[in-house]
């Protein structure tokens, strides 16, 4: 086998490895999102809009921010425990591996998670009344 | 082709470009004469009435549904008619008046009205839309 046959056939190896793993990964938001909504096209369609909504640099923030929840929710989940605190505890892990005051981040959060939620329902989210208290990206939502 | 040519041709693909910025940043819509408004008169929102407001315009056309943008759009207008034909209004008056005028554009009553310009347009999502492209 010639020589660039070798670094084709390697290169198209690779792209076999990588290229699914990329292109399905999910950032935490949409992870996030999907520990509560079970719909992945929902979640995927609300991230790609808050992204575009928020810019590179806030998606980068409220995606760090998801990153800690959705560890801390796996967890609480495990120990029977609520959402509510994943949420809050992740806040204040948030706040302190940013060094940000911790009533910034909780600001700032409410505000994206505000945008977050109406992302999910102009992609066409329903959410019925008896959800809305246990659902966090719908917290606080008036009937 | 001549060197006046060129330079016509140069030119012409910039002014094609300009204009087509300019209407996409919604320059003339509601949003951006309310945003522009807002942002001469009060400079602590520290956003620039040309780029800021653009950027503004641009971020909720692009994330609204187009029924809620609309809305929002017409409510600017009259609003920004109402304040700059009053400036001593309170905010809350040129409010109510763009309200009252809104509602009687589409027929309904003012509550009705209110109710669902909060609900299609939430206006936390315009303050943060401003605070995200304030400097």
């Amino acid at each position: 086998m010639h020589i660039w046959d070798l670094r084709a056939a390697a290169l198209l190896a690779a792209c076999l490895i990588f290229l699914p793993s990329t292109s399905f990964a999910e950032d935490p938001v949409t992870q996030g999102c999907q520990s509560e909504i079970d719909d992945a096209p929902l979640c995927s369609c609300a991230a790609k809009s808050l992204r575009q909504f928020l810019g590179a640099n806030s998606f980068k923030r409220y995606e760090a921010f998801f990153a800690i929840y959705v560890e801390r929710h796996a967890e609480q989940i495990a120990r029977g425990g609520e959402t509510l605190s994943a949420w809050n505890g992740a806040m204040g892990r948030y706040a302190k591996e940013s060094g940000e005051d911790q009533f910034e981040v909780m600001d700032w959060v409410q505000d994206y998670q505000y945008a977050h939620r109406y992302a999910l329902k102009a992609c066409g989210a329903t959410v019925p009344d008896s959800d809305l208290d246990k659902s966090l990206l719908f917290y606080g939502e008036s009937r | 082709m001549n060197f006046r040519a060129l330079r016509f041709a140069a030119v012409l693909p910039l002014c094609l470009l300009i204009a087509s910025c300019d209407s996409a940043s919604g320059a003339t819509d509601g949003v951006m004469m309310r945003c522009q408004e807002m942002a001469v008169r009060q400079p602590e929102l520290n956003l620039d009435p040309k780029k800021g407001c653009a950027c503004v315009g641009k971020k909720l056309q692009t994330f609204l549904l187009d029924e809620h943008y609309s809305l929002l759009e017409r409510y600017s207008a009259l609003i920004t008619q109402i304040a700059l034909a009053q400036p001593n209004l309170r905010g809350l008056e040129s409010h109510d008046r763009a309200l009252a005028a809104l509602a009687g554009e589409r027929g309904i009553g003012v509550g009705e009205m209110n109710e669902l310009l909060s609900a299609s347009v939430p206006f936390s999502l315009v303050q943060l839309a401003e605070q995200l492209c304030s400097e």
